[in-house]
């Protein structure tokens, strides 16, 4: 079980294990929304961390992770740490954390759209290539050329075939990393459910209801 | 804002303003998106929020004379669009969706130029979407002759630096998307039966429409107006057609408009509009065509749902796959996808941020008579 729930929000001091995170970015960005707070990954798909959280009913114990040396250990949290505004904090963060992934989920999902052997880390590269052309003077870099040699196609429509899917990546994934980051910090400040569901109601309109025709 | 006319409104904050005549009205929302607006071109219905008819709109009434094939009506529309592009000095920007619609376009574009009148006159604005839509015609065509570039920038593209034209008003010219959400919820429906208030009331109620009086006034409403028509409305698709062709062209039209991007929003004038927006299948030529042409929309089966405009399409790329499978896809949502909307815009073209229903509100509409 715990080699899904790798990625985890302790608070600085206690060490207390405060909410499994299901992604590395809802880790952080709990984190981010919570004073005093770590986002931390551990590789329990590793032979000698698959065990850390054995034994434990991580829906409702009180964990404590820390690190002893080179160990990184698992123990039951000292019920003197377990107060109220702690039991508090733990479920702020856990509905936030909640809240936080499915905002993660709905601004994901146009970036389907850019699924392409193009990745996203090539674009760098390729922004580069398409800068250095000169397409009114018919020059365009080796790179360019090559695409279009192999691609059997000319070389300024492989310019324009090149643009198209870079611009169309970039907006669509620029325009998610802008709801995103809008309706997130909407979730970080928001003290109860009413107030989530809103942020997360306001990105689903602004991400899908307006495209309803 | 001065005007309290509209245009095209999304219709949610509408829906808030309660009364008997408003509750029939917004009863057609069960069954169509929130963000179109219903109007009459054909004049005849008092809607109950003031939308007015865009200049032009108007229903034909006169249909004598008229006997130009889809073809011909094709292949006016593209000089007549090469001519205004070529008085404004800058390239169409043809907006490409893959679609029977679209691709029907480009395809009369591309019989009318020639390869280098192709390539300078016209710039394909599509992306990954489009390709998927029709891989065929984008590398066997598209990718040979076309200058391309990403469509995911539409609407920043409303600067005079191309004349736009889009595939809308396709779907108003040959049916309704409504008929396939019917084969969708029952295969066995069929739409070639005469329509009677009884049948069509059992679509409503299909499509989640739940108050009988609202259903019976809209029925009325879109009766009334279909037996004025030019043309005969007879079957279940005719009048679903009827209601799209008649009711739904303007907000098809605005939608894009609505879209546009903020910092461009003071380019849209009267002006503008007729210079640099259009849509193919706009024209008085093709909606006669429609009226006049009922059998040549679709035969009995959804797959042949612009039957004849696909035919037209295989004569040139000789895609049988496409032809014969090809459905219709709604596409334009995709590109609407991640977009921030104004709520409506008014008669005097200024976009609408916040709408009090009561500014629109006009309390002599057809709504608020008493139907059976």
């Amino acid at each position: 079980m715990a080699k899904f729930n790798t990625f985890a929000v302790l608070e600085i001091g206690t060490s207390a294990l405060l909410y499994f995170a299901p992604t590395k970015l809802n880790a952080n960005l709990v984190s981010a929304g919570t004073l005093n707070t770590l986002a931390v990954q551990y590789s329990t798909a590793v032979k000698w961390r698959e065990n850390l959280f054995k034994g434990y009913d991580l829906s409702k114990d009180h964990l404590r992770v820390y690190k002893d040396g080179n160990n990184v250990l698992v123990k039951h949290l000292d019920p003197a740490v377990i107060t109220p505004e702690f039991l508090a904090k733990k479920q702020l963060v856990t509905m936030r954390g909640e809240y936080l992934y499915a905002l993660e989920m709905y601004t994901m999902a146009p970036i389907i759209r850019t699924a392409d052997l193009l990745d996203p880390s090539v674009l760098p590269f390729i922004t580069d290539q398409l800068g250095k052309a000169k397409p009114e003077e018919g020059y365009y870099p080796n790179a360019i050329q090559e695409y279009a040699f192999i691609s059997g196609i000319e070389t300024d429509t492989a310019y324009q075939e090149l643009s198209m899917r870079v611009e169309t990546v970039g907006l669509i994934r620029l325009r998610a990393q802008a709801i995103f980051d809008k309706y997130a910090r909407m979730i970080n400040i928001a003290t109860t459910k009413a107030e989530c569901s809103l942020a997360l109601n306001k990105a689903h309109e602004e991400r899908y209801m307006n495209a309803l025709v | 804002m001065t005007s309290n006319t509209l245009f095209i409104s999304n219709c949610a904050k509408l829906l808030g303003h309660e009364s008997s005549d408003t509750n029939r009205w917004g009863e057609i929302y069960n069954m169509i998106k929130i963000n179109t607006s219903l109007v009459d071109r054909s004049m005849q219905t008092v809607m109950p929020y003031n939308i007015k008819v865009y200049p032009g709109f108007e229903m034909i009434t006169d249909l004598s004379g008229f006997s130009k094939t889809y073809e011909e009506c094709c292949a006016d529309r593209v000089k007549e669009l090469i001519a205004k592009a070529d008085k404004l000095q800058v390239p169409i920007g043809l907006l490409y969706s893959g679609g029977i619609d679209s691709t029907m376009v480009l395809v009369s574009f591309m019989k009318a130029l020639t390869p280098a009148e192709l390539k300078s006159k016209v710039v394909v604005l599509l992306n990954h979407d489009s390709i998927n839509e029709n891989p065929n015609f984008y590398y066997n065509f598209i990718r040979k002759s076309c200058t391309i570039k990403t469509s995911d920038t539409m609407s920043s593209l409303f600067d005079g630096k191309y004349l736009i034209v889009g595939g809308e008003h396709n779907d108003q010219l040959f049916g309704s998307d409504l008929i396939g959400g019917l084969l969708n919820r029952d295969p066995s429906f069929d739409f070639t039966k005469p329509y009677t208030r009884e049948l069509i009331l059992s679509y409503f109620r299909m499509f989640g429409m739940k108050s009988e009086e609202g259903m019976n006034t809209w029925f009325d409403i879109i009766e009334y107006t279909a037996k004025k028509s030019p043309c005969e409305i007879k079957t279940v698709f005719d009048f679903f057609w009827w209601l799209n062709f008649t009711f739904k062209w303007q907000s098809v039209f605005f939608r894009i408009l609505l879209r546009v991007d903020k910092h461009l929003r003071k380019n849209i004038t009267f002006e503008f509009i007729d210079n640099y927006y259009h849509h193919f299948f706009s024209s008085h030529d093709f909606q006669k065509w429609s009226m006049l042409n009922p059998e040549l929309k679709i035969k009995t089966k959804w797959n042949t749902y612009k039957y004849h405009a696909k035919d037209l399409i295989f004569e040139f790329n000789k895609d049988a796959e496409y032809r014969d499978h090809k459905l219709k896809c709604g596409s334009l949502s995709r590109l609407f996808l991640q977009k921030e909307m104004p709520l409506a815009m008014t008669d005097q073209l200024e976009y609408v941020y916040d709408l009090d229903p009561a500014l629109f509100y006009q309390p002599n509409n057809s709504f608020n008579t008493t139907t059976k």
